[in-house]
């Protein structure tokens, strides 16, 4: 399983945080590699619309998140979410991507 | 290995299905971002085409009323919803939080400066109480105005400490609430960049006014003491040198500029408002450093009142915006006056001239 995840807006722009952040679930330990994969269930990520919870119009500087996951049957669902993210199963989620401590792949 | 990024879709598709597992692997990463990419891109589309047809709300509060503060803290557990439970209401002591009551005491002097400096009342010119939910969800860098009320994070004491202790940032996200009910100004593009820019103005404003600091005293910085120790900057902007606020190997370098020269054309942040605000920020640093004394007096009074300015539309980008900073100096200081010349002569040098008409 790998996870693309990408944080947009916010009070500033910085460049060293706003590049994409690929997590690959197999180069992670056990135990984070576990708790991946059931946020990932318990958010029912691959049920989830592609908008979740994003107001037609953004509040200023207000954080917006895209998620990509990438099963291991090859599935692919992209999702954007904004702040307050008010699913706390998906905050869960977001809240864990944005504290690992990543990168791998190419 | 070919470069994934620049193949056509139909032949990643066919790579996911008959490459090996590598190149799988990569055909699959390029295509999940370009979705991220479209998605990005539409929400930007989506921003420019809603913002331009709103009309300000009319004000929620009662004039008269005076200053009310309500501070809450965010439960994480309960549904998330904000604002989250009540902790500190207007005259109440201090509670020992400080992120509780830097905010109260924030919003306090935010609301003096508006009524003792611009003559506002409040957010909404009319008393709108001031409501404002602090430690919002876990260890978040951000601070941000949601359509009724502040929200700040305690930061990741990674890199960001708490957004509470900056002054700057209260200012700077209040006055996105009075653009809300004053210019409505788009948050895309060039006209995102200024409304990004008259929040940074009224945010070091405060600052400056709070401290009884001069244009020459202050330090021009928005998010000074924001950053951790060992990161390498000294705040988030710099209006005073665009681009020289921090340079990290964690946050990047600053990108921000500080002239037409150097505008950045880009897709993210809302097609760089954070970013290409710096031109606005110094042409305002630059009419109040030639003007000298109390930046609030004379300078800020001209972006206030253009700010507040109904000719001012939301999609204009800086020249427009300038041409009215211009307009602004002369009705209050006169059009041969040393501030309308100070005031055209910052825009000239951020690269933006021939103000007069239009």
């Amino acid at each position: 399983m790998r996870i693309l995840f990408r944080t947009e807006g916010g009070f500033a722009y910085f460049p060293g945080l706003s590049a994409e952040r690929r997590i690959d679930a197999d180069a992670l330990t056990d135990p984070k590699r576990r708790a991946l994969r059931r946020l990932i269930r318990q958010a029912r990520f691959f049920d989830l619309p592609e908008r979740v919870g994003v107001p037609k119009r953004c509040p200023p500087d207000c954080h917006r998140y895209f998620i990509t996951v990438i099963d291991d049957e090859d599935r692919v669902h992209t999702i954007m979410t904004a702040e307050p993210v008010a699913d706390s199963r998906l905050a869960s989620l977001v809240a864990y991507l944005q504290a690992l401590d990543l990168d791998d792949d190419d | 290995m070919p470069n994934y990024a620049i193949l056509p879709p139909f032949i990643l598709r066919h790579i996911v299905r008959a490459g090996d597992a590598e190149e799988r692997r990569r055909a699959q990463n390029t295509l999940a971002r370009d979705r991220v990419i479209r998605s990005a891109r539409m929400d930007l589309m989506a921003n420019m085409q809603d913002v331009v047809v709103m009309t300000p709300p009319p004000p929620k509060g009662r004039r008269g009323r005076g200053l009310r503060r309500t501070i809450y803290v965010f439960k994480p557990h309960s549904r998330r919803r904000l604002p989250g439970q009540r902790v500190r209401t207007e005259g109440k002591p201090p509670t020992g939080d400080p992120a509780v009551d830097e905010a109260y005491d924030g919003l306090g002097i935010a609301y003096r400066f508006l009524r003792e400096v611009f003559g506002r009342h409040s957010v909404d010119d009319h008393d709108l109480p001031l409501a404002a939910t602090v430690h919002y969800s876990s260890k978040y860098s951000n601070a941000f105005w949601n359509g009724e009320q502040m929200v700040f994070g305690d930061g990741d004491l990674k890199l960001f400490s708490r957004f509470t202790g900056s002054l700057e940032i209260i200012g700077h996200e209040l006055t996105h609430g009075i653009m809300q009910y004053t210019a409505q100004m788009n948050y895309t593009l060039q006209a995102g960049a200024v409304h990004e820019s008259i929040c940074d103005v009224m945010g070091i404003l405060l600052k400056q006014w709070s401290l009884g600091q001069t244009v020459e005293a202050s330090d021009w910085l928005i998010g000074a003491g924001l950053l951790m120790p060992g990161i390498n900057g000294a705040a988030l902007r710099s209006m005073k040198a665009p681009g020289t606020a921090y340079d990290d190997p964690l946050l990047g370098a600053d990108p921000q500029p500080g002239h037409m020269d150097d505008f950045r054309r880009m897709q993210h942040d809302n097609g760089g408002v954070h970013i290409n605000s710096g031109i606005p920020n110094r042409a305002f640093y630059l009419t109040a450093a030639a003007l000298g004394g109390n930046a609030w007096e004379r300078a800020g009074k001209v972006w206030y009142n253009t700010l507040c300015d109904k000719r001012l539309r939301p999609h204009y980008g800086f020249k427009r915006f300038a041409r009215l900073t211009l307009r602004s100096a002369a009705e209050l200081f006169g059009k041969q006056s040393i501030e309308a010349s100070a005031v055209r002569e910052a825009w000239a040098q951020v690269g933006i001239s021939s103000l007069e008409g239009g």
